[in-house]
Parts: C-alpha cells; sequence; structure tokens
C-alpha cells in the first residue's frame, strides 16, 4: 500500500478547482499571505530619502555660496584696482574729502 | 570686502562677515545639529522599542513628525520675514523670508516621502486624500510656488513685495494643517496630542524629543546659510553695478 501512497498526485492547492474561465476573470486572495510590503526596506528608504534632501540642499549651498565668494572677491579686487589707476580729478582735495 | 572699497555698499552692512565670531557660531551650530543627529539616530536605531501592531516601520515617526514640525518652523520663518520686509523694505528681511520657504520645501518633501512609506505599510496605500495629507500638500505646493517665483522673476522691489505677500498668506495654511485631523477627521494618526499622546515607552518619547531637537537646529542652520547667501547674491548685485559704473566689463 505505500509505494501506491507515493505514486499519487498531491493534493491540489485550494482556489484552482475553478475552470480556467473563472480563473481569468475572479481574482481570490490567499489567506495568511506573507506580507507584500517589508517594513525594513520602506525604513530604508525613507530615511535614504530624508538624508538626500538634506545633503543636496546642502551641498548645493555651499557650492553658491563658495562661487558667491569667489565672484565678491574679484569684483572687489577688481573694483579696488581700476579706482586705484584712474587718473586723479584735478582737484585732489575734494575727491579725497568724497572718499 | 567693505573696507577695501572706497565708497561702502548700503546693503553690504546687512550681510554677515565670512570671518569672524559669525563664522564661528555657523561652525558651533553645525557642530550641535550633527552631534544631535547622531545621538537621534542611535537612539532610534538601539534604543526605542520596535512598536508592536506595525513593527519597524514605525521608526519613521521619528523623523517625519519632526520634519512637519520644521516645515511649519520654515514657514513661520517666511512669514516673519516676509511681514518684517513689507513693513521695513530691508533685503535683510527678505533675504530670511526666502530662506525660511526654501527650508520649508525641503522639509516638506521630507514629510510628503516619509509619510507615504509609512502609509503603505499602516493603511495599505500611500496615499489618501485625507484632510491633513490634502492641506500638507498645498502648503508645500504654496512654498514651492514661492521658490519658484523668487526663481524665475526678476529680483526687483515689485516681485520681493509679491513674494512677500505670498509668504504672508501662505502661513495662512498653517493652522489649517495642524487643526484638520481634529476637526475633518481623516485616517492620520493623533499620535502628538495635549493628553500625552500615544507614544507608550520613556524611549520611544525621548527619540521623538531627539528628533525635534535635531530638525530644530538643522531648521536653524540651513536658514542661516540660505539666508547669508541670499545677502552675498545682493552684495554681488551691488558691486556688479558699481563695476558697471567703473566701466569694468565682463569677468
Amino acid at each position: 500500500m505505500q509505494p501506491l501512497l507515493l505514486l499519487q498526485a498531491p493534493p491540489a492547492p485550494t482556489g484552482t478547482t475553478q475552470s480556467a474561465d473563472d480563473r481569468s476573470q475572479a481574482f481570490k486572495p490567499v489567506t495568511g499571505a506573507p506580507e507584500m510590503q517589508s517594513g525594513e526596506r520602506l525604513l530604508v528608504i525613507a530615511y535614504m530619502a530624508i538624508w538626500l534632501c538634506v545633503v543636496v540642499l546642502i551641498v548645493l549651498s555651499y557650492v553658491k555660496q563658495v562661487r558667491l565668494d569667489q565672484r565678491i572677491a574679484a569684483l572687489g579686487s577688481a573694483l579696488e584696482r581700476a579706482r586705484r589707476d584712474r587718473p586723479s580729478p584735478p582737484s585732489k582735495t575734494d575727491s579725497d574729502g568724497d572718499a | 570686502m567693505q573696507s577695501t572699497l572706497a565708497e561702502p555698499l548700503p546693503e553690504a552692512a546687512a550681510a554677515p562677515p565670512r570671518s569672524g565670531p559669525v563664522d564661528y557660531g555657523f561652525l558651533a551650530m553645525a557642530a550641535a545639529t550633527a552631534i544631535s543627529f547622531i545621538a537621534t539616530i542611535s537612539v532610534i536605531s538601539f534604543r526605542a522599542p520596535v512598536e508592536a501592531t506595525m513593527g519597524i516601520v514605525q521608526k519613521i515617526f521619528y523623523f517625519h513628525v519632526p520634519a512637519a514640525y520644521s516645515m511649519y518652523l520654515g514657514a513661520a520663518v517666511c512669514f516673519f520675514g516676509s511681514a518684517g520686509y513689507l513693513a521695513r523694505g530691508t533685503r535683510g528681511w527678505d533675504a530670511v523670508a526666502k530662506a525660511g520657504a526654501e527650508v520649508a520645501v525641503v522639509m516638506g518633501f521630507m514629510v510628503l516621502i516619509s509619510g507615504p512609506l509609512w502609509a503603505m505599510k499602516a493603511w495599505g496605500v500611500a496615499w489618501t486624500w485625507d484632510p491633513r495629507l490634502t492641506t500638507s500638500m498645498l502648503s508645500v505646493l504654496i512654498y514651492v510656488a514661492y521658490v519658484l517665483l523668487r526663481g524665475f522673476t526678476g529680483d526687483g522691489d515689485a516681485e520681493r513685495k509679491f513674494a512677500a505677500a505670498l509668504g504672508v498668506l501662505g502661513a495662512a495654511n498653517l493652522p489649517i494643517i495642524h487643526y484638520s485631523v481634529q476637526k475633518w477627521g481623516g485616517n492620520h494618526p493623533k499620535v502628538i496630542t495635549n493628553g500625552g499622546g500615544g507614544l507608550q515607552h520613556p524611549d520611544m518619547k525621548l527619540a521623538l524629543g531627539l528628533g525635534f531637537l535635531s530638525f530644530t537646529l538643522l531648521t536653524v542652520i540651513l536658514v542661516w546659510a540660505r539666508a547669508r547667501m541670499e545677502l552675498s547674491s545682493s552684495k554681488l548685485a551691488e558691486l556688479e553695478q558699481e563695476a558697471l559704473e567703473e566701466g569694468i566689463g565682463g569677468d
């Protein structure tokens, strides 16, 4: 009797006794299935997104601030040079007083 | 920089200097923020217990709620900066308002990203048109509009005043976000309440408290950095104008 039992087909899973038409038109959920969303994965994605927002803002701010400082320094020194090289006006005392 | 120019720039005095005590203060604040975040992450990861029903995904809460609070802070800074600009008309107030709006946008995106990730687990859907979710998104869109307005229009007085009006009116939505969940119900949980809230463990409360501290420091430092950058932009615009008057062209 034992060999005969081994040759028998395993029991059909629940929900497969429908016809092909039923299966294509009626979706039945499996009860007790594992969760669709992994909490760990969602947590990691959330923390990565949060840090990405912060890091992008900090890096962009830093890069822009450095560029602004360089440009301000360059323009400041150019203005200083231009004023130094400018021919002095006829009345020297007036220009000194204005500065 | 200012001392090298023969004529002092009227707005340059408003810009914090690049060296000296202001920079040390900024560095100290940055260090405090970093330490606070390290402490917060340690407590969230190693001390705060996993929540019984939702599991580990509940730990999103410790950053999601402080980020929402920081969005309020940024929006409040934008409100006061805008009101100050409308009252006084100085570039300093305008810089503060713009910095506040930018921080509100970044914090708002954090809220709108982390919230749906939690909701996917807790509700089974990422988004519902719940009153608090809808009003929060509306508020973020208002500050996105502010930032776009500042980015794509000129930097004249009229544009700054228009943006300031938006900054003042945009704050009207903040109390609506806060009270929407109490007045109109919806799915959004009411964890933080006057009665002590739904955090059942002292380490959960510690993690949330540290989260609030970290995000407050982060908001302050981001507003500071962005306002300083805005004032530098103003100073550069004035120097460029001076350079044009002096006949210094191009680079």
